[in-house]
Formats: structure tokens, C-alpha cells, sequence
């Protein structure tokens, strides 16, 4: 049965019970700018924030190239971009939501959805916060904004009755942004605040992240040159945005290696993108991706060329042998 | 076969005739702008507009898409010489722009 919007009873009943539960959630523990991380605890000797074997030059010749204080630093300022990323996603998140809400885009859907982006809203406000007090815990500086930012909403909003090309690169990047993060600090030497920061994000992430799948999940039948999109630029977009978490070379700046090497980037990048110890990371990140891709028929055998020329073909294959 | 190699940014423009595929460009209507700096540098927006395509001069209003490079990068994509995402990280690329019309740019220039 269809409603007259386009989504089944089913889809709406679903969609409105996931949300329910999240504000629940929401409402029950959501992150405070003050209380929920150890600010007082000042940074005593070299933390490392980013796991070693996670750091963009490991398992490279360029390893041993630098110096052990070279690669604390650069763990440091390749956790440091990361956080610098979110604060210019999660504001820009905050003004094109609060404008949607404002111009009524989620009016024929349950109230409840314009619940939710409230506390989505106010959480994501939260997080830039947190960020911004988190570099500046660390003694480090933002890095400026992504040029592919800048524009993001402006420019890829969506076709359908709701924004759902904007919720799914939204999810689509916390999502990757997220599991780069929690596996970055998957280590005991990690420094216990970048750890703190990390995980906290990560919790409510995690709804959000839900959302978003949920939406999609429900919605994408109503819109059919989303679906279409969707199924295309999919492989791309996450091929991007996985090469792209992996280093910046503001960091190499800022780190000042020694050895003249580092100065050669565009050579450094390719060996460090394509090397074997990357590809493996690179596996471990995209699998629940690939997975919900499948589920949500965002994957499509039809596209499957795209798939396989943006390196996912031996992912695919181990995820699609399991489902059948 | 083995593609010549282009030497210029005119090289380019002329050779988009042969290389433009019609049957992935259906249905697709944007306007691709390049904005190539350096000596040889020049700008120029290929529109493409469901099955055709046609290069303009300069600059045009609301592209669907921006590139950003300078004349060597430019030939060095075009040649195989760089890959993308090695120019985006190293900042000799900028991309601007609907992520959808720009991943398939790719698939109608080959």
C-alpha cells in the first residue's frame, strides 16, 4: 500500500521507529562540551594520536625515512586534519539542515523527522565545538577547508521531494569519517584524549549514521534519478573520499621532514596510496560499507564496471559469496 | 593501440571529436568548466547536452562542474601521466562541483 507522498505504510511505520528510538537515545546521553572529555589533564611528553600502522607512511620506503619524532608529529597532524575536516562538514551540516527544516523540506514526513533533526542539529553544533577545544588541547591549529566543501550542499543537493542526495553524502562521508577515526585510535599508546574525542563522536555518529541509512533505506523507491545517481557515482565518491582521508600534505609541511624525499609529493602520495599495507586498511574500512551498499540496493550489478575500475571488485566479491 | 601523445590544450580540444561517446552521454546535460592557468594556459567549458557536446571559450554562467589546473598538470591527466586523485592531493587539481556529473566525465571522454 502507498501513501500519497509516494512511501509505503511499511517503509513510514519503519522510519518512524528507528527515529523514535534515536531521540530516544538523544535525549537519554548526548555529548556535553564541559563534562564528557578530560580536559584538565594536561599533554605531558609526545602522544601519539594515531595508531602507527594506520599513519599514511607506514609500510613505505618513506618509514624509515623519517626520524621517530617525525612520525609522532605526523600522527599527530593526520588526526588533527581529520578533526579540522569535521568541523567545516559538521558546520556546514548545521546551516544546510537548519535551512531545510526552515523551508519546510521535511513537512510531509511524521513530525517526529523534524524531531529528530533538532537533536541531530544541536549534536552536530556540539561536535564542531568539541573538535575545535581538541586542537587546540593539543597545541595544533585548524587546517582550512577541503576545496570539494566548499560547495557541497549548493552544489549536490538532490532532484527528489526531499534532500536525499544530501543525506546520503552526509552519511556516506560521516560514515568513512567514522571508521577511519575509530580505527585510527584502536591502540593502547593512543593518547587517552584523542581516544576520548574519537569515541564520544563516534557514539553519536552512530545514530546519525543509522538515520541516514534509515532514510535511504525507506525513501530511495521514491525517487528514482536519486536511486539512479545513487547506484552510479557510489563507487567514486567512496573511492574519493577513502584516498582522501588518508593523508594531507599540509601535514608533511607542518611535520618539516628532513630528508629531502618528502619534498617530492606527488611521488610520496602515489607510493603511499597504492601501496599493499593501504589496500589492506583500505578493506577493513569499506567492508560494513560494501555491505550496507548491497543491502540497500544502492549496489547494482549494472554498475558493477565502476565498482571494479575503483578497486572494489575483490571486496564485492567476498560480501556478495557470503550474502548468497 | 597505443593513444598519440597530446602536446597542447588545442591538441585536446581537437581530439575530443574521436573521443567523446555519445551512448554514455544520454541523458546527461552539464556544463563542464576548465580553468587552465600557466602559459599556454585557457579556459574553456565543454557542454554536454544529451548525446552531443560542443566546446565554448571562456567562461560560462552556473558550470555543473569546475576544474581548476595549470597548463602542465593538464596535459600530464589528459596523457596518463598523473592520476587524479594524486593531482587532487597535491593540490595541481581542483575539483568543484555536482559529484555526479563529474564522476561521469570520465565515462564520456575516453
Amino acid at each position: 500500500m502507498s501513501c500519497s507522498n509516494g512511501i509505503t505504510a511499511d517503509n513510514l511505520h519503519r522510519l518512524t521507529t528507528v527515529t523514535q528510538r534515536l531521540i530516544a537515545s538523544s535525549e537519554k546521553r548526548s555529548m556535553s562540551t564541559l563534562h564528557d572529555h578530560p580536559w584538565d589533564e594536561s599533554v605531558t611528553g609526545s602522544p601519539y594520536l594515531r595508531k602507527r600502522e594506520r599513519i599514511s607512511i607506514y609500510g613505505t620506503e618513506y618509514w624509515d625515512k623519517a626520524s621517530e619524532e617525525e612520525i609522532q608529529r605526523l600522527s599527530m597532524e593526520e588526526t588533527i586534519t581529520w578533526w579540522s575536516a569535521f568541523i567545516h562538514l559538521e558546520s556546514l551540516v548545521v546551516e544546510y539542515y537548519m535551512r531545510q527544516l526552515n523551508d519546510g523540506a521535511f513537512n510531509d514526513l511524521p513530525a517526529v523527522i523534524r524531531d529528530y533533526m533538532t537533536h541531530f542539529i544541536k549534536e552536530e553544533l556540539v561536535h564542531t565545538l568539541v573538535f575545535k577545544k581538541s586542537i587546540t588541547y593539543y597545541g595544533s591549529e585548524i587546517y582550512p577547508m577541503p576545496d570539494f566543501l566548499r560547495s557541497f550542499y549548493d552544489d549536490n543537493a538532490g532532484t527528489g521531494k526531499y534532500p536525499l542526495m544530501a543525506v546520503y553524502l552526509t552519511m556516506v562521508i560521516e560514515w568513512i569519517a567514522d571508521q577511519y577515526q575509530r580505527l585510527d585510535v584502536d591502540a593502547e599508546y593512543v593518547h587517552p584524549m584523542a581516544k576520548k574525542v574519537v569515541h564520544e563522536h563516534w557514539k553519536e555518529e552512530m545514530r546519525h549514521i543509522k538515520w541516514g541509512q534509515t532514510m535511504i533505506k525507506n525513501l530511495i523507491h521514491t525517487d528514482s534519478e536519486f536511486k539512479r545517481h545513487a547506484q552510479e557515482l557510489t563507487p567514486i565518491y567512496v573511492r574519493q573520499l577513502i584516498d582522501q582521508g588518508v593523508t594531507n600534505i599540509d601535514c608533511f609541511d607542518r611535520v618539516g621532514f628532513a630528508d629531502p624525499a618528502f619534498k617530492d609529493t606527488e611521488t610520496v602520495l602515489d607510493t603511499v596510496l597504492y601501496s599493499e599495507h593501504r589496500q589492506k586498511l583500505n578493506s577493513d574500512l569499506v567492508t560494513p560499507l560494501l555491505h550496507y551498499f548491497i543491502t540497500s540496493e544502492i549496489y547494482d550489478e549494472s554498475y558493477r564496471h565502476i565498482w571494479d575500475m575503483h578497486g572494489f571488485g575483490n571486496d564485492l566479491d567476498v560480501l556478495l559469496d557470503k550474502e548468497s | 593501440m597505443k593513444e598519440r601523445k597530446l602536446h597542447s590544450i588545442n591538441d585536446v580540444i581537437a581530439s575530443m571529436e574521436h573521443r567523446f561517446r555519445a551512448d554514455a552521454s544520454k541523458n546527461v546535460k552539464a556544463k563542464y568548466q576548465w580553468l587552465i592557468s600557466g602559459p599556454s594556459g585557457k579556459d574553456f567549458c565543454v557542454h554536454v547536452n544529451d548525446g552531443a557536446f560542443e566546446v565554448i571559450h571562456g567562461r560560462v554562467d552556473d558550470p555543473s562542474v569546475t576544474f581548476e589546473t595549470d597548463d602542465n598538470t593538464y596535459l600530464r591527466l589528459v596523457n596518463n601521466e598523473i592520476k587524479g586523485m594524486t593531482a587532487i592531493l597535491t593540490r595541481k587539481l581542483i575539483v568543484r562541483g555536482n559529484i555526479y556529473l563529474a564522476s561521469k566525465m570520465d565515462q564520456i571522454f575516453k
